[in-house]
């Protein structure tokens, strides 16, 4: 109260250097009009079902095609789960259109992989999202790999539209619809477009959405003694690190936040230090449910891709990548 | 107490020997000699920053302790320790402390929404980047924030704002790091809790949260229009435009201050305790409470409802100025006790005879010197037991506490250490764009407002007194 640190100034001057250097970005307007939900067969399904009905009816989608890709020629019984699914699917899908099929395979040729299947339907029907399915599981996390499961993998990497991964199966798992969490270090070039999901998923008066930003100081501090010196605690400059302070970051606050005053929606910064993942995944943990909303660059050698694919792999709650 | 006389008997007995006869009835003058010097000594090492204050501080009150437990100064009651003297001194104001620590947490948490910056920067665009409308507008923001956030919080939101804009539309930064690091000094003055040396006084005094918007708010304002006239005519140079205005104005348009707003959720509940703590300390007298437990209560409030993180909120509060303030009473009760105050205070009732307006005379530039050269605070502690004696002996209390309150604010503006202020703005000057003020320029501009703001506040307490204008307390 009468007293300063060095670290209360620098925070501060962070935070004004943020609104000098934030470019001006707008936030795109998306109107998704078809979702595509690509069941499995396995006991995400019905999760992955309840939570895409919630992601049309708040995004504002007319139609949801459901599908069920797998390889080999059809199966009664795998056709009879789909259309099982697809009676759920109109029993709960409100004012949405519902359909469902299986992608065309010409006679006599020999039928795709499950993730060309699911691609080619996607482009067919013009859909604005992919839903899928996929299993969390610890063990398969301890394994260490950058796996996800040759579907996954393929999706992210062939897809054109954005793709919700959903995960643990939990109970209400449309709730997580009321945290939103957009990790600003991964969002990358498609960081309007992503909030311009976020946005259009939350409900005012309910929904937050969450800017999480890292300031990643254990790769500052590994580096620092070949450097020649070690990291002293008010030698960081967390918003800074965080990339707050500067450019794209702070511009995609400033749109964040303008848009949510214009929509009533909570939106709170969180600034974060340590390891980038690891502390996404600490926060998501604080949240009783969330959603994660990221960007993910093309290359599939780019750190940005293997930082998406490796939060997939070990986040329990479902993830969007726009 | 044996140990200690024995531990220190060659000592005293030789200072004793030295020391000239009693001049107060009934008060040795050896501990006035001794413990006075530890004052005088802690006070140097304030001023001239010999060690961080607080230990400083720490270091003066276990030093006058020990001397005072020697030489006999604490007066016990039957069946208690002397020493129980200094846990008296520290429950004597343990007030301030409350208020102290209450609202640390709560600016804490309201300026973490970001909004206060928000504030300020949409203040600035209004301004177009104009110097001619820049200026009071940043002395303007920087009195409102201090009013409400107190000092340190406003001035390093202002000092930093100054910064990055003068730096953004390649201003010299030099005039408005002044008009912040002054005008929070007239800021300080505003209410009750807007300034610590404000706060200590008026719980001494026992002053009403609302008496300060009939006294003090107009002498604040009208300090700050000096301050601003001296400031607007010192740097008159460095007032102009620079560059294409068109573009200037362009830059300014472009600053964009949703980029620093956090949460807009937890400001505007943050907003709503803040301002019902400051109802709260406007009738807590009413409410038969102190403003401690007003503090305190929002504070609370803001840990509860904000969000934050109850940990880093109170890790947030500035311990090491409670640490300060808690070895500044500890000392100044020690001195006190020798009965060194009272023989000040009876010096100036001396000089000062039955008159009040001579009374004044002394006071109020004497603060504004030492004030400016040790630091408002460790003034105003050393302050308050002089007038209350001198209000023992027949003074009228008004003009003398409102006279202390102006004079131990205003009296940071002449040098550079002087106020928190001013130490804040100068440092985030130096070590951010690197360039450092003086003494001496330092001195040109507030040594002026000094001069004129002493013969305002004389004046004004005169005025009032003739008038009849102050509350009686």
């Amino acid at each position: 109260m009468t007293d300063f640190s060095r670290d209360d100034l620098t925070d501060t001057m962070s935070s004004f250097e943020a609104a000098v250097s934030a470019p001006h970005v707008q936030i795109p307007a998306i109107a998704p009009r078809v979702v595509l939900l690509a069941l499995d067969g396995t006991n995400q399904d019905p999760a992955a079902l309840a939570l895409s009905v919630a992601v049309a009816n708040r995004a504002g989608a007319a139609e949801m095609h459901l599908t069920y890709a797998y390889e080999g020629p059809s199966e009664p019984a795998r056709e009879h789960y789909l259309a099982e699914r697809a009676g759920e699917l109109s029993a709960r899908a409100g004012g949405l259109t519902t359909t469902h099929s299986r992608p065309h395979v010409p006679a006599g040729a020999a039928p795709p992989r499950s993730f060309h299947q699911i691609l080619e339907l996607a482009t067919q029907r013009n859909c604005d999202l992919i839903v899928m399915p996929a299993p969390y599981l610890d063990d398969y996390v301890q394994l260490g790999t950058t796996s996800t499961g040759t579907n996954l993998d393929m999706l992210l990497r062939h897809r054109r539209t954005p793709l919700l991964v959903v995960r643990e199966a939990y109970p209400a798992i449309e709730r997580c619809l009321d945290h939103l969490i957009v990790p600003l270090n991964l969002v990358t070039k498609r960081g309007t477009d992503v909030l311009a999901w976020a946005f259009r998923l939350a409900v005012p008066g309910s929904a937050t959405v969450h800017l999480v930003a890292t300031a990643d100081t254990q790769g500052i501090a590994a580096v620092a003694p070949a450097a020649g010196g070690a990291v002293r605690d008010h030698d960081i400059d967390e918003l800074e690190l965080a990339g707050l302070a500067h450019g794209p970051a702070a511009g995609l606050v400033a749109a964040a936040q303008r848009r949510a005053a214009d929509l009533n929606v909570a939106c709170r910064v969180s600034v974060r230090t340590g390891q980038p993942l690891e502390q996404l995944l600490a926060f998501t943990r604080q949240q009783e449910r969330s959603l994660i909303l990221t960007g993910c660059p093309e290359s599939c050698s780019a750190t940005g891709y293997l930082q998406v694919q490796a939060l997939i792999r070990e986040s329990p709650d479902p993830v969007m990548v726009i | 107490m044996f140990a200690w006389n024995a531990l220190f008997a060659p000592v005293l007995s030789a200072a004793s020997a030295a020391a000239p006869a009693a001049s107060t009835p009934g008060r040795p003058v050896l501990p006035m000699v001794v413990i006075g010097a530890i004052l005088v000594a802690t006070f140097a090492a304030i001023a001239f920053e010999v060690y961080h204050k607080s230990l400083a501080a720490l270091l003066g009150a276990i030093v006058a302790v020990v001397a005072a437990l020697s030489l006999g100064v604490y007066h016990a009651a039957p069946g208690e320790r002397a020493y129980n003297a200094v846990h008296n001194f520290i429950a004597h104001d343990l007030g301030v402390i409350g208020v102290i620590v209450g609202t640390s947490i709560l600016v804490e948490i309201a300026g973490g929404s970001g909004l206060f910056h928000f504030i300020a920067v949409r203040l600035v665009k209004l301004t177009r980047g104009r110097p001619s409308v820049l200026l009071p507008a940043i002395m303007a923001a920087t009195i409102g924030f201090v009013t409400f956030l107190t000092i340190a919080p406003g001035v390093l939101i202002m000092s930093s704002l100054v910064l990055v804009i003068t730096k953004a539309l390649e201003d010299r930064p030099t005039p408005y790091i002044m008009a912040v690091a002054i005008g929070a000094n007239s800021g300080a003055l505003m209410t009750f809790a807007s300034g610590i040396p404000t706060l200590m006084i008026g719980t001494a005094a026992r002053i009403p949260y609302v008496h300060f918007l009939a006294v003090s708010t107009p002498l604040a304002l009208l300090s700050a229009m000096i301050a601003f006239a001296v400031i607007r005519f010192a740097y008159r140079r460095d007032l102009v435009v620079t560059g294409d205005p068109v573009a200037r104005e362009a830059k300014v348009a472009a600053f964009d201050e949703w980029a620093l707003v956090k949460d807009r959720s937890i400001f505007y509940r943050c907003a709503a305790i803040l301002g019902l703590t400051i109802i709260g300390f406007a009738f807590a007298q009413q409410l038969g409470v102190g403003l401690d437990f007003i503090a305190l209560t929002g504070g609370t409030l803001a840990l509860l409802f904000s969000g934050f993180n109850v940990e880093d909120a109170i890790r947030k509060v500035k311990w090491p100025i409670i640490l300060f303030f808690v070895g500044l009473f500890i000392l100044i009760g020690t001195v006190q006790e020798t009965g060194l105050l009272n023989v000040l205070a009876n010096q100036i009732t001396a000089i000062a005879g039955d008159s009040m307006f001579l009374a004044l005379l002394i006071i109020i530039p004497f603060v504004f010197i030492t004030a400016g050269i040790v630091d408002n605070i460790p003034v105003a502690a050393t302050m308050i037991p002089i007038v209350r004696n001198m209000i023992d002996a027949g003074f009228a209390p008004e003009p003398l506490w409102w006279s202390l309150i102006a004079a131990c604010n205003l009296g940071g503006n002449p040098t550079p250490v002087g106020s928190i202020a001013a130490v804040i703005a100068l440092h985030a000057l130096a070590h951010e764009r690197g360039i450092r003020i003086g003494w001496g320029e330092y001195l040109k501009v507030g040594g002026l407002i000094t001069l004129l703001q002493i013969p305002l506040v004389i004046i004004y307490m005169e005025f009032y007194r003739r008038l009849g204008l102050f509350p009686e307390l």
